[in-house]
């Protein structure tokens, strides 16, 4: 019994079907997602088993894909662990026909599919213990991060726009805001220049006043005119100058380092296993 | 820049193509080659003035899916003309003219970028990305070439493995970009998702050489995978085409 189970998770054929099946139901998500943006943009934000608690039962026939798309994640995860396993106990009994190169070569790809799951499981820990948290700034306010934190005060917010004489002017080119803690460290933040304070990410965001009184409910349909262009949110008309309004999004991800350290470990390592026939060739 | 907002250098580049190709049914293909060499490099100048759309230089416009995408192919056709003057670059040729029509039709405004789009991140996820497609179609083009002339050709192979090690690494380019703007290596949005059922798409293609009895399988998926990925792609090109965008 133990060895059929073994034998069907080690299975390339399920390998097939799963990565299939995956594909999918991402694009039957990509469907959803595109038809209700408003609705599952929350997610991106959001614990997944808090998200789904709320949004279940209320609206099971928009999210009834997120279950089956964990579900298929998991049992690729096995899968892919299953087969690497199989293929690595079938290359170890066969060290001593190779060199210590030749041999970790022909382990490589098995090594690599070893870091999937941990990838895999990188998301997984965002998906489930990721918290982030938004909160608007102004000049001179003092904000809590966390619980556990110093406050730390906003000492200026700086919009940097494009020149007047072009299509692009009135529209935001960048936004510095310099932040102090209270040991007095000068912290410089921008749009896509996150600063780690602690164990949080602090990130900017800007809305305009048309979102901001929008607050997810989760038996009434949301309006879904929104989409993912956010120029307007940037672009500072005069009658609109007072509509838009600066966000500091805080992020705690512990998955983000499993994340990158599987990720650059596959890059290196698949760098190494197509240059090194080549660099032996040539010695 | 002299070519921007000047559709005509995308036009002539397009019709440069169409001559290029012309020139291949000739005994002259060297010279086609030539053609095809100048008319990327007119298809270039158009890209790069496209970047001055807004007046100032943003390079968002220059790696636009619909527009760049031709280019590429136009590059894999002449990359593959250069290792193989006699090969099979001139069937690619048709393929970036077709794409390059399709973008004579689609809107040559810029959609104002937000400050987290203008980012060297951004730029490499655009360019990876178009690549890939463009070996993906490319890579299908072939295989369904394949099926009709039954000749077990396996060239499109090549292809589509590059295609994979391109669009791989857009994902992690994508996650870069996504988590130094938003906070997220992923986002459940529309984009987001589509790229990543392409990825899983092509991950079970490139495995079903090791399935026994399923080689017959392999060109008849990697043929529907070309259609997938227009079918993707070009779905959120059309929904983008009704963004508010500005100069061109």
């Amino acid at each position: 019994m133990v060895q059929k189970i073994w034998h069907f998770f080690g299975s390339i054929r399920l390998s097939f079907w799963l990565l299939i099946s995956g594909a999918a139901i991402l694009v039957t998500g990509s469907i959803y997602t595109n038809s209700h943006f408003s609705f599952f943009r929350t997610l991106s934000e959001t614990p997944v088993q808090e998200w789904l608690a709320a949004h279940l039962i209320a609206s099971p026939e928009l999210v009834w894909w997120i279950p089956v798309l964990f579900v298929i994640m998991g049992l690729l995860g096995v899968n892919i662990i299953v087969c690497a396993l199989q293929r690595m106990i079938q290359i170890l009994s066969q060290k001593e026909k190779y060199r210590s190169l030749q041999f970790f070569h022909k382990l490589t790809p098995s090594i690599i599919h070893f870091l999937f799951p941990v990838v895999l499981a990188g998301h997984l820990v965002t998906f489930t213990m990721g918290q982030w948290h938004r909160m608007p700034i102004k000049k001179g306010e003092s904000l809590i991060i966390s619980k556990n934190s110093s406050p730390i005060e906003v000492v200026s917010i700086k919009n940097h726009y494009y020149p007047s004489n072009t299509l692009m002017r009135d529209r935001i080119s960048q936004t510095r805001v310099e932040i102090k803690n209270t040991s007095g460290r000068l912290f410089t933040l921008q749009h896509l220049s996150p600063v780690l304070i602690g164990h949080h990410y602090l990130f900017l965001d800007m809305v305009k006043k048309r979102y901001q009184d929008k607050t997810p409910k989760p038996l009434m349909e949301v309006a879904d005119d929104e989409n993912c262009n956010k120029a307007k949110d940037y672009h500072t008309e005069q009658a609109q100058k007072n509509d838009q309004k600066l966000l500091l999004l805080t992020v705690k991800d512990p998955g983000l380092y499993p994340i990158c350290f599987g990720l650059s470990a596959i890059l290196l390592l698949m760098i190494w296993y197509f240059c090194y026939p080549n660099f032996k060739n040539k010695s | 820049m002299f070519t921007t907002a000047n559709h005509i250098y995308l036009y002539l580049g397009i019709g440069i193509y169409a001559l290029a190709w012309g020139v291949t049914f000739t005994r002259f293909v060297r010279l086609g080659h030539v053609i095809l060499l100048a008319g990327i490099l007119l298809h270039g100048a158009y890209l790069l003035g496209r970047g001055w759309l807004g007046g100032v230089f943003i390079a968002n416009p220059v790696v636009e899916g619909p527009f760049f995408l031709p280019f590429c192919i136009s590059m894999i056709a002449l990359i593959t003309g250069y290792r193989d003057l006699s090969g099979k670059w001139k069937d690619i040729v048709p393929l970036a003219i077709v794409f390059g029509i399709i973008s004579v039709f689609y809107e040559k405004g810029m959609i104002p970028p937000t400050p987290k789009k203008i980012s060297v991140w951004a730029m490499v996820f655009f360019i990876s990305e178009s690549t890939a497609h463009a070996c993906f179609y490319v890579g299908s083009f072939f295989a369904v070439f394949s099926l009709v002339k039954n000749t077990g050709n396996v060239d499109y192979k090549t292809f589509i493995i590059w295609g994979f090690v391109a669009y791989t690494v857009s994902q992690v380019t994508g996650a870069v970009w996504s988590y130094m703007g938003w906070g997220n290596t992923f986002n459940w949005s529309p984009r987001h998702l589509s790229s990543a059922s392409i990825w899983m798409l092509y991950l079970a293609i490139l495995h079903m050489k090791f399935i026994p009895g399923w080689a017959k399988r392999e060109p008849v998926l990697t043929g529907f995978s070309g259609l997938y990925v227009f079918i993707v792609s070009f779905g959120h090109y059309v929904k983008e085409m009704n963004f508010p965008r500005i100069g061109g």
